[in-house]
């Protein structure tokens, strides 16, 4: 059983680890590890997530700025989390957790609009169906993503909890 | 009954494949639908451009491109720059040399159509004959 203080330090690497995956993989469009690493974060350390969700949404505010965008990273990755939570609850198999990610991924750019309901319906629906073919690749590589990042990602995570 | 045996273990993966081939071309059927459409032939547009102290230069544009960057592109005497993503296209930085970046200069490039925000970037917006666009600076400290 590690410390209280070591569990942070460890959610502060665990963080890093999702902003450091997210920067690698930036100039992909769409194409990201963050979706399957959220999951499997969730499913390995369970309500710790929320404190790496919460270091992660700062440092991609500190890095990118704190714009419309990051309003969206304050509930779409606890959304994430909390249906990773319900799907385990369910005793879901682990390619459930890799259609999870798909879906996800396809309703990223929805998601995503939402703040902008503050310029109108008009605004929230244009900047959705921009982006839709967007979300159909993200959707799609999540699912490849998830069905093969799934088990070798998870054994890993299992023995640095 | 090897067939029989194998859709009974893999019936969940096989229906899951399924909604998501559906999903996915739900999603593209609403995006063929709804997406922005540009117009053929000729079209005669005004773009004003607003600076910060609410100077302005205004340019008639004849033309023939369906979205907005094209037009501008085309306009004599007008310069449009800014940076580019794969989603979004051409967002606007600096027009006929004067910059607003927000991280910056706390400013940005408004682009309004008949005096209303553009929904869409001007990569994606598409232009009709007749239309009245504003590029307008904007400050973030502007009541």
């Amino acid at each position: 059983m590690r410390s209280k203080t070591g569990r942070m330090a460890a959610d502060g690497l665990l963080a890093s680890v999702l902003f450091a995956a997210q920067i690698a993989l930036i100039h992909l469009p769409n194409i990201e590890v963050v979706s399957i690493l959220v999951i499997l974060y969730t499913l390995t350390f369970g309500r710790r997530v929320l404190n790496i969700l919460a270091a992660f949404t700062i440092l991609e505010g500190l890095f990118h700025g704190f714009g419309i965008w990051w309003v969206s990273y304050l509930y779409i990755w606890p959304i994430l989390a909390g249906l990773t939570a319900l799907l385990k609850r369910q005793g879901a198999p682990d390619w459930g957790y890799g259609i999870l990610c798909c879906f996800f991924g396809f309703c990223f750019g929805f998601l995503c609009s939402l703040p902008y309901l503050a310029g109108g319906i008009g605004a929230l629906f244009a900047w959705w169906i921009s982006g839709i073919p967007f979300d159909v690749i993200h959707g799609i590589s999540n699912l490849i993503i998830g069905l093969t990042l799934f088990k070798p990602v998870k054994r890993v995570l299992e023995r640095c909890r | 009954m090897a067939v029989e045996t194998f859709w009974k273990k893999k019936k969940g993966v096989a229906l899951a494949l399924i909604a998501v081939c559906v999903v996915a071309s739900a999603l593209l059927l609403c995006y063929h639908t709804f997406r922005p459409k540009p117009e053929d032939g000729k079209k005669e547009i005004i773009v004003d451009v607003v600076y910060e102290d609410a100077s302005m230069d205004s340019y008639a544009i004849a033309t023939d491109a369906q979205y907005l960057e094209q037009a501008l592109e085309e306009a004599k005497g007008l310069t449009v720059e800014g940076s580019r993503t794969d989603q979004f296209g051409l967002m606007i930085v600096t027009v006929n040399g004067v910059t607003a970046e927000y991280d910056k200069d706390q400013a940005y490039w408004a682009v309004e159509l008949d005096g209303k925000a553009c929904n869409y970037g001007v990569s994606m917006q598409p232009v009709r004959d007749k239309e009245h666009y504003r590029l307008v600076y904007t400050s973030a400290n502007a009541s």
